[in-house]
């Protein structure tokens, strides 16, 4: 039963030993990265998608490179890694393949300028191979996005969340690359017909191409007009047709080994030949007219958010031209598009998006389509520029060069706007170590409280500050530092000089701090081993009482330290020694008595002795166990002393009182049971009384053999020197206890040899 | 006396058994090199030549060519802030790691103008499995490892640098620094990219902060490109820099404590003088019960 006993404390024991290790495991903050669950990102893939179609729009292909690069790394289910890299691969291709075909456009139409078709043709089919290409790119992209959007089960998500956020500006953006691309297509279109046409005039196969422009021109809703306009140009085609034949009589003069110059000149003239048109009407089957495209912006100068008024005239050769399609581009990227009217004229109005810049292109752009393909050249404004107004904010802020932890600080600042109006009020957002500390509306001047954590870790902080943008007005940032500090709080106390042991030392203080007074500081008091702890009022004021106590210390300097641990966050702990002078007037007094009292009376009682102990002479009789019978109560009478043996002096105890009226008085009696007492003694313990000694160092030498005795002997032989050694006379209760002493001390003794 | 004896026998079992606990029951506390688990040390200590040790003393006695580790999840004293602050006076490197701990008091008392941000730098998108675990892919050409990829973070924290200091690697800019505590990214959290090494020169010596202390964990050490990257943040000290880590600021379990006492003991113990004492020890309460006998032998 035992055992088992010993070995269920055992087991438990070890058990908790073993078991109490295991929860003081891994309180770190990090985890086991094989035991963790993966957790897909919706948000910043789509988050990854809009940065690359915006490097895309900005025909930026290296930073859409480096994007893909990381997709390979990203945290992307492995079933649609190869979707996401697709996308930004795709996006990197794009941007080139942008940039290419709007090089090539460029280059087409100053060599169709030149009268350069064979090098236009080349250009035209280059960008026709691009675009195709940024199509075929763009197309992944969007698909790409819709299966990111499938992945992510996006249509469980609510309506305004931020995945569905994101994704719409995915989608927003892709539709602006493809508005770019539909454009870019129908300048190459464009261009690429009038290629054509050139080509086909220069090689002399007009007409061929006329029938071809006149099948293309039945399925445009222009061609009553273009046959009303068939009869009046019948003339001018004649006249053409003559100037034509001149003109390729002069060409194929000049291509049987004419100079370089003449050919060119001669194919200038075909040129012209071939594009000579009548006044007022549309040439069909013509050779191409040059366009001319007017831009004009009012005002020049506008806010952000603002319309303004886009109007122009598109003519050819002094004529306008109705029903044309003209788009406007707002840096670069297609943003209306507008029909002339029967002057040629086209107005329309451009919004000014909110984007904080100084000035924004604008330039307006006619590409011909349909049956306008085989009569007019393209043409483009003048870039115009506009100025664009906001209204700039300015932040300027004032932080205080230190903080405390705890306690919120006070940053102030403004916003100033110039000579502009100032809005009613602005978001401001304060970021603290990256970390948003505090957010609210402000006016021109503001003042804002920043709370600082208790815990806040001291030394600098950067402090960020954030404007939003609000409508004309443009968004502002500052930044500034801060040191956090804590404050080292003052202790004054005030303490006595002097410390008298063991008395209690009063003490009052105050602990306060440049920020204020310490309250419900913890204070501990500490002089020497003793210590008390208080706590400080409000006002930080403390009152103690250190009790000091007993102490062997005689007199010295002791330092009285204060510690004080305050409350508040803000302040240090901090400590004060003061020196005080300690004295210890009871232990000097002992040691002075301890000294000087034994001295005094050991000098006294060795004169009184000399005179009343006489001495005790002779060999020792040898120490025999006595039995001493029990004597009766009653004193025996103090007669005269039985005659000792010859040859042995008996010592004589105590003096004798005189008379035998003296018998039975107190003190007699008193006096006489102690030498009976002391005679037993003496037999009992063989230790004789000698002249040197005292009562009491005798009674202190037997002790220790008389057991229990002692005490009776000692309380016996205090009674005795009270009689001998003072006025004291003793009374009957006195007699009594010394009876009762003897009696006890007898007995006592008795057993002891037994 | 019967209960005596057996009161006894169980607290020799108790002793007994308490004293195998210790020994053979391994550690399970973070970064200690007596757990061999996914939270030790052992792995980095060994591959990386390190001591573990407690307070600069060891590292003190040749600055010089001296990289101290220091993970700071407790607080420092004023004796151990000056203890340091001279070492890398004196040419030591101190690589100060932290996240949430005390890393900024060290700062602070260098004198550097640089702050662990404190709060959890996540990135959903270049990471490891969930956005606790950010890869660090932007890494300074002064590291001087072409093949390094990328390194791995686990909970960590970000770098607020103030001063003119070299940044030796940062977050991607889909990492944010989580305010709201939800571990999800929104418009008002900063994102990155954020510091998480820098170095800075002070005195002879230099300070390295890395923001995140679990990259010499052994479930850390050797994922990604890890090893290469401590490596070299190791090697900016010179060639073969001598390296010890301190353990006197991290947390320890009874069990830990025990442990390093028991190696304490077993170090004195190993000591030949200490052999001899132990053996003679033995014998002597081995033998005493025969030489008893030998006493009782013969007529009465």
């Amino acid at each position: 039963m035992r055992a088992r006993m010993v070995a269920i404390v055992v087991g438990i024991v070890a058990a908790v030993m073993v078991v109490g290790a295991a929860p003081l495991a891994a309180l770190m903050p990090h985890r086991d990265p094989e035991g963790v669950s993966r957790r897909y990102d919706a948000v910043s893939v789509f988050w990854e998608f809009s940065e690359a179609l915006d490097h895309v729009l900005a025909r930026e292909a290296e930073p859409v490179r480096a994007q893909e690069q990381l997709a390979l790394l990203a945290n992307i289910p492995e079933g649609h890694r190869d979707t996401v890299t697709g996308f930004l691969s795709s996006g990197g291709s794009l941007a080139e393949l942008i940039l290419a075909a709007e090089a090539n456009l460029d280059s087409a139409r100053i060599m169709l300028a030149q009268s350069l078709p064979a090098e236009a043709q080349e250009r035209s089919e280059a960008t026709q191979k691009r675009l195709v290409q940024a199509y075929v790119e763009l197309r992944a992209m969007e698909v790409a996005n819709e299966a990111t959007s499938l992945w992510f089960l996006m249509f469980t998500e609510p309506e305004g969340s931020l995945m569905r956020q994101m994704h719409a500006e995915v989608e927003g953006k892709l539709a602006k690359v493809r508005s770019l691309l539909d454009m870019l297509s129908e300048m190459r279109q464009g261009l690429g017909r009038q290629t054509e046409i050139i080509a086909a005039v220069a090689e002399g196969r007009l007409f061929e191409l006329e029938e071809v422009l006149k099948a293309e021109a039945a399925v445009e809703t222009a061609q009553e007009e273009v046959l009303k306009a068939e009869a009046a140009v019948g003339a001018a085609l004649e006249e053409a047709a003559k100037a034509k034949a001149e003109a390729e009589t002069a060409l194929e003069e000049a291509l049987k080994g004419k100079a370089e110059a003449e050919v060119e000149t001669a194919r200038a003239e075909l040129l012209k030949a071939a594009t000579m048109r009548p006044g007022g009407s549309e040439l069909m089957g013509g050779l191409l007219a040059p366009t001319a495209l007017t831009l004009s912006v009012e005002p020049l100068t506008a806010f952000v958010g603002d319309t303004v008024q886009v109007r122009g005239l598109l003519s050819s050769r002094g004529q306008p031209l109705f029903g044309k399609e003209v788009t406007v581009l707002l840096n670069g990227s297609p943003e209306l598009v507008m029909r002339t009217d029967r002057s040629g004229a086209y107005q329309g109005e451009l919004a000014l998006p909110y984007q904080y810049v100084s000035e924004m292109r604008v330039q307006a752009l006619y590409n011909p389509q349909g049956a306008d393909l085989g009569l007019y050249l393209g043409s483009s404004s003048p870039e115009i520029t506009i100025v664009v107004l906001f209204y700039d904010t300015r932040l300027t802020v004032r932080v205080p060069e230190r903080a405390y932890p705890g306690r919120a600080w006070q940053l102030e600042g403004s916003l100033s706007y110039g000579d502009n109006p100032a809005p009613q009020g602005r978001s401001l957002l304060i970021y603290w170590d990256g970390r948003l500390a505090a957010g609210e509306a402000v006016g021109t001047a503001f003042s804002v409280e920043v709370p600082v954590a208790g815990e806040e870790s001291l030394g600098r902080h950067a402090v960020a500050l954030y404007v939003p943008a609000q409508g004309r007005y443009a968004p502002a940032r500052a930044s500034a530092e801060i040191e956090v500090v804590k404050v080292v709080p003052v202790i004054q106390v005030d303490a006595p000089g002097i410390v008298l042991l063991p008395l209690d030392v009063n003490l009052r203080g105050r602990v306060y701090s440049a920020l204020g007074p310490l309250q419900d500081a913890s204070l501990r008091i500490v002089l020497g081993d003793r210590e008390v702890s208080v706590q400080s009022q409000e006002d930080g004021t403390f009152s103690a009482r250190l009790r000091t106590g007993m102490s062997l210390t005689l007199m010295g300097t002791q330092e009285l330290r204060v510690i004080a641990t305050p409350q508040e966050p803000w302040h240090k702990a901090n400590s004060l020694a003061v020196g005080l002078l300690v004295i210890n007037p009871a232990t000097i007094a002992g040691l002075v008595f301890a000294v000087a009292v034994p001295v005094f009376l050991g000098v006294s009682r060795f004169g009184r002795r000399a005179a009343r102990l006489p001495r005790i002479p002779g060999p020792q009789p040898a120490a025999v166990p006595v039995t001493v019978k029990s004597p009766p109560v009653r004193p025996a009478p103090p007669g005269p002393e039985p005659a000792p043996p010859a040859g042995v002096e008996r010592p004589t105890l105590l003096p004798v009182p005189p008379g035998p009226e003296m018998e039975e008085e107190p003190p007699a009696i008193l006096l006489a049971l102690y030498r009976g007492v002391l005679r037993l003694v003496q037999a009992v313990t063989a230790i004789l009384l000698r002249p040197s000694h005292t009562l009491r160092e005798f009674v202190q030498e037997c002790a220790p053999r008389l057991g229990p005795g002692g005490d009776y002997l000692y309380e016996f032989t205090l009674m005795v020197e009270r009689v001998l050694y003072s006025t004291h006379r003793p009374g009957e209760t006195e007699a009594a206890r010394s009876r009762a002493l003897s009696q006890s001390l007898r007995e006592g003794l008795k057993d002891e040899n037994t | 006396m019967r209960t005596l004896r057996l009161v006894a026998a169980a607290l020799v079992i108790v002793l007994l058994v308490s004293w195998l606990s210790v020994v053979l029951y391994p550690s399970v506390k973070d970064f200690m090199e007596a757990n061999p688990g996914w939270n030790g040390l052992s792995d980095f200590l060994g591959e990386f030549g390190a001591e573990l040790v407690t307070g600069v003393d060891q590292a003190e006695l040749r600055p010089e060519g001296s990289v101290l580790i220091a993970i700071p999840y407790l607080p420092y004293d004023e004796g151990e802030l000056r203890r340091i602050e001279r070492f890398v006076h004196d040419g030591g490197t101190l690589l100060l790691m932290d996240d949430y701990g005390y890393g900024n008091q060290v700062l602070q008392a260098l004198g550097l103008q640089m702050q662990f941000a404190g709060l959890p730098m996540l990135d959903p998108y270049v990471t490891y499995r969930n956005q606790w675990f950010p890869l660090v892919t932007d890494l300074a050409p002064s590291l001087g490892q072409p093949r390094m990829q990328y390194a791995m973070l686990n909970y960590a924290t970000a770098l607020i640098v103030l001063g003119p200091y070299d940044i030796l690697a940062s977050s991607s800019p889909t990492s944010f620094l989580d305010n709201n505590g939800d571990a999800d990214w929104n418009r008002a959290e900063p994102r990155g990219p954020f510091v998480v090494a820098a170095r800075a020169t002070l005195g002879s010596g230099m300070v390295i902060a890395v923001s995140d202390p679990s990259l010499i964990i052994n479930s850390m050490v050797n994922r990604a490109d890890n090893k290469a990257f401590l490596q070299q943040l190791i090697s900016l000290a010179g060639e073969n820099p001598y390296v010890v880590v301190d353990d006197s600021h991290l947390p320890q379990a009874p069990l830990d404590i025990l442990k390093y006492s028991w190696q304490g003991v077993r170090a004195r113990v190993a000591v030949p003088y200490s052999q001899v004492l132990l053996v003679g020890i033995i014998l002597v309460l081995t033998l005493m019960p025969v030489w008893r006998k030998g006493n009782e032998v013969g007529p009465r």
